[in-house]
C-alpha cells in the first residue's frame, strides 16, 4: 500500500464541516442578533482557517490579537486559507536514558519523586493555500522538567516554562508575518480577485 | 646474549608493526565514516568527493499524516529528506538535492553523477518498510546502475512514530553505499560537468505510474487548456491524452489561490470551450460536469455527468466558488461545468469530504464545488490567454452541453 492511500484523513477541517443534526422539535427559538463584529484593520489578512496540533485556545487567541490575523477563524472550514500550528515534542538524546532512570524510581516511589524529562520542543507555523504551503517559520527549543504525575496537568505537558515559550512563539510568528512578502503578495492576489473583506 | 639476539627481531618486529598501522590506518580512519555492517572496495574514498546530485520526487518528500491513536503527526517526507542530508553529507560532502524552485525549473548546479530514487511505504502489522528503487546515470546521462533497496523496523522503534526516521536512514545508507560499492566513483572519473537545471526529466520520473491525474479542456484555439492547480504540483513530465492520443504540454499560468491552472499543447484545436458573456449564473440550472475519474479503475474514457446549480456558494468560508449537484470523483478535478447552452459555469475543484463526515454519522450527496467561470475569466485576461464568449443560448439542451463538454476535454497526467 503506497502511503498517500492513508493519508486522506488529513483532513481535519472536514471533519467537523458538517452541520449539526437538525433538531427534532418544529419550535425554534429566533436566534438572538449577533453582535456586529469589530471591522479587521486594513492591514489585516483575508480571514483564513486556525488548526492548532497543541495549545489551540491559548495559540488562537494570542494570534488573533494581532493586527495581521485578526480575521483569523476556527470554523472556516471551507476557506482556501490556513493556518496550522503543528508541533513535535521529543526526548533528547541524554533525556531518554535519564528519563528512564528517573521513571524508575518515580515508579519506585509510587510518584513521590518526581519525573525528570529532557525534552526538545518544535512548533511550526504554516500559511497554505488550497493545502499547498506558502510560509512557515519553526521554532525549537530544549526543556528539562521534573513532573509530579499525581499533580493535573494544565500546560499540555510542557510545563510552565514550555507553555509560556510556546506562547512566545505566536508573538515572533506574527511579528515575523507583518513583513513576509509572500503573505503581502497573498493579500494583494485575494484582493484582486475577491474585493477587500 | 639470547636476550641481546631476541632485542633486534622484537625491534624490527616493532618498527614492521608501527609501519604496518601507519598505512593501513588512514584506510580504516576513511572506512570509519561508513555506517555500521556495510563495505565498499579499498580503492573507493569515504567521505566521496563525487559531485553528487540526488534526486527524490516532491510528492513523497510532502508527505506526512496524522496518526489519531496516538495524537502525533508522522512525518515520512521530512524523514526521507533529513535522511538524503545526513547520509549524503557522510557519504558524499558535495551532493546537491534536485529540487523545483517555485518557477518550476531545477534549482541551479552541476554534477558528474545523478542518482534518482523512488521511494515506497509500506505498513502491516506493525511493521514498516520502507523499499528504495534507484538509478545512477553519469553526466552524460548513460545509466551506470539500477537497484533497489529494502529496509523493514518497527513503527515505533525509537520512540512513537520513529520507525519512519531510521528507516528512511537505513535504506538511504544502502543506496548510497551500493553506489559507492558498485560505480567506485571518484571526481575524477566523474567531474562536475552537467548542469542541474537541463537534466532530463525522463531521466528521474515514473512512468509506470502518474502521481496524480485530472481533467482539462480546451478553453481557446490555439491549444491551451484550464486545469485546476493542485493537478499539477511539482510534476516534472505534464501529459495530456484524449482517444488514445498523448500530447506533452507545459504549464503556462497558475494560480493556487483560485485553484486554477493553464496548461499549453502548443496545438491548435477547434473545440474550445466559450464561456458565458458576463459569467452569469442561474440558481437551480442543468450542468454537465466531463472528467476522467479514477485513473487505473475505470477505463481511459471520459465519465459524463448531469446535475445542476444547487447553490451560488460553497463551504463556510470558501470564496469564488458554487455548489452542483452532478457527481465527480477524484480525477474529476479541473473539467468543465457546461451550461445546456454549451457555455462554460465553471471549474470543477473539489467535493464534501464524505469519508470524514460518515464518521460522524451523515452521508452527504453530490455537493460537489466549482469555481464560478467569472474568476476563470479575470485570470485569464490577467495572464493574456485568450478565449471566446457567446450569449447564452435560449434553447438549449443536454445534447449540446454534452457534445460541447465532450469535445474539449482531456485527461491530464502529471509525473514526478
Amino acid at each position: 500500500m503506497k502511503l498517500s492511500l492513508f493519508c486522506a484523513s488529513l483532513t481535519i477541517g472536514a471533519l467537523a464541516c458538517a452541520a449539526e443534526p437538525a433538531p427534532t422539535s418544529v419550535v425554534v427559538p429566533a436566534p438572538p442578533t449577533p453582535a456586529a463584529a469589530p471591522a479587521a484593520p486594513a492591514s489585516a489578512l483575508p480571514a483564513m482557517s486556525f488548526y492548532g496540533s497543541i495549545a489551540n485556545d491559548e495559540l488562537f487567541d494570542l494570534i488573533k490579537k494581532s493586527e495581521q490575523f485578526a480575521r483569523l477563524d476556527k470554523e472556516l472550514f471551507g476557506s482556501p486559507l490556513h493556518l496550522r500550528v503543528m508541533h513535535t515534542l521529543q526526548p533528547t538524546a541524554g533525556g531518554k536514558a535519564t528519563g528512564l532512570l528517573s521513571a524508575i524510581f518515580t515508579g519506585g516511589t509510587l510518584g513521590l519523586i518526581p519525573a525528570v524529562t529532557n525534552n526538545s520542543l518544535m512548533v511550526t507555523y504554516e500559511v497554505r493555500v488550497h493545502g499547498r504551503e506558502l510560509v512557515s517559520y519553526s521554532y525549537q527549543r530544549t526543556f528539562t522538567r521534573a513532573v509530579n504525575i499525581w499533580a493535573k496537568d494544565e500546560t499540555h505537558g510542557l510545563g510552565k516554562e514550555g507553555l509560556e515559550w510556546l506562547k512566545s512563539t505566536a508573538t515572533e510568528f506574527t511579528t515575523a508575518a507583518a513583513s513576509d512578502a509572500k503573505l503581502a503578495s497573498l493579500k494583494k492576489e485575494y484582493e484582486r480577485y475577491f474585493g477587500t473583506p | 646474549m639470547p636476550n641481546f639476539a631476541r632485542k633486534p627481531v622484537l625491534w624490527k618486529a616493532g618498527v614492521a608493526a608501527v609501519i604496518g598501522l601507519a598505512l593501513l590506518a588512514p584506510a580504516f580512519a576513511a572506512k570509519s565514516a561508513l555506517p555500521k555492517g556495510m563495505k565498499v572496495p579499498k580503492d573507493v574514498k569515504i567521505p566521496n568527493d563525487t559531485p553528487v546530485a540526488i534526486y527524490l520526487p516532491a510528492n513523497d518528500l510532502g508527505t506526512r499524516f496524522y496518526v489519531s491513536s496516538i495524537g502525533a503527526w508522522a512525518y515520512p517526507g521530512k524523514s526521507l529528506d533529513d535522511a538524503r542530508s545526513a547520509v549524503g553529507g557522510q557519504l558524499f560532502p558535495q551532493m546537491k538535492p534536485v529540487k523545483l524552485n517555485d518557477s518550476g525549473a531545477f534549482a541551479d548546479g552541476t554534477y558528474g553523477l545523478l542518482i534518482a530514487i523512488n521511494p515506497t511505504w509500506n505498513i502491516a502489522a506493525g511493521q514498516l518498510s520502507l523499499t528504495m528503487d534507484y538509478k545512477v546515470y553519469d553526466a552524460s546521462a548513460k545509466q551506470l546502475l539500477e537497484g533497489s533497496q529494502v529496509q523493514s523496523v518497527g513503527l515505533h522503534s525509537s520512540g512513537p512514530l520513529g520507525g519512519f526516521p531510521n528507516a528512511a536512514l537505513r535504506t538511504t545508507q544502502l543506496v548510497l553505499v551500493d553506489v559507492l560499492a558498485r560505480v567506485k566513483p571518484n571526481a575524477q572519473a566523474f567531474p562536475a560537468t552537467a548542469q542541474i537545471p537541463a537534466i532530463d526529466r525522463e531521466l528521474l520520473i515514473d512512468r509506470k505510474k502518474a502521481v496524480t491525474t485530472g481533467t482539462a479542456f480546451y478553453i481557446n484555439k490555439k491549444g491551451q487548456m484550464i486545469t485546476a492547480a493542485h493537478v499539477l504540483r511539482d510534476c516534472l513530465v505534464l501529459e495530456a491524452q484524449k482517444d488514445g492520443v498523448k500530447l506533452p504540454v507545459k504549464l503556462s499560468a497558475s494560480s493556487n489561490l483560485l485553484d486554477l491552472a493553464v496548461v499549453d499543447s502548443g496545438k491548435p484545436t477547434d473545440r474550445a470551450l466559450p464561456l458565458r458573456v458576463g459569467q452569469t449564473l442561474t440558481l437551480g440550472e442543468g450542468v454537465t460536469n466531463v472528467g476522467y475519474p479514477l485513473q487505473g479503475l475505470l477505463a481511459d474514457s471520459p465519465n459524463l455527468t448531469r446535475g445542476n446549480v444547487s447553490a451560488r456558494a460553497g463551504m463556510k468560508g470558501s470564496v469564488g466558488l458554487f455548489q452542483f449537484s452532478a457527481p465527480i470523483q477524484p480525477g474529476s478535478s479541473g473539467g468543465p461545468v457546461v451550461s445546456d447552452g454549451g457555455e462554460l459555469l465553471g471549474v470543477t475543484v473539489s467535493s464534501l469530504n464524505a469519508a470524514a463526515l460518515i464518521k460522524d454519522g451523515l452521508l452527504p450527496q453530490n455537493v460537489n464545488f466549482a469555481l464560478e467561470a467569472r474568476y476563470a475569466a479575470m485570470f485569464l485576461r490577467d495572464s493574456h490567454v485568450d478565449f471566446a464568449e457567446v450569449k447564452p443560448k435560449a434553447n438549449g439542451n443536454m445534447t449540446i452541453a454534452n457534445e460541447a463538454a465532450l469535445g474539449s476535454v482531456l485527461q491530464l497526467s502529471c509525473y514526478q
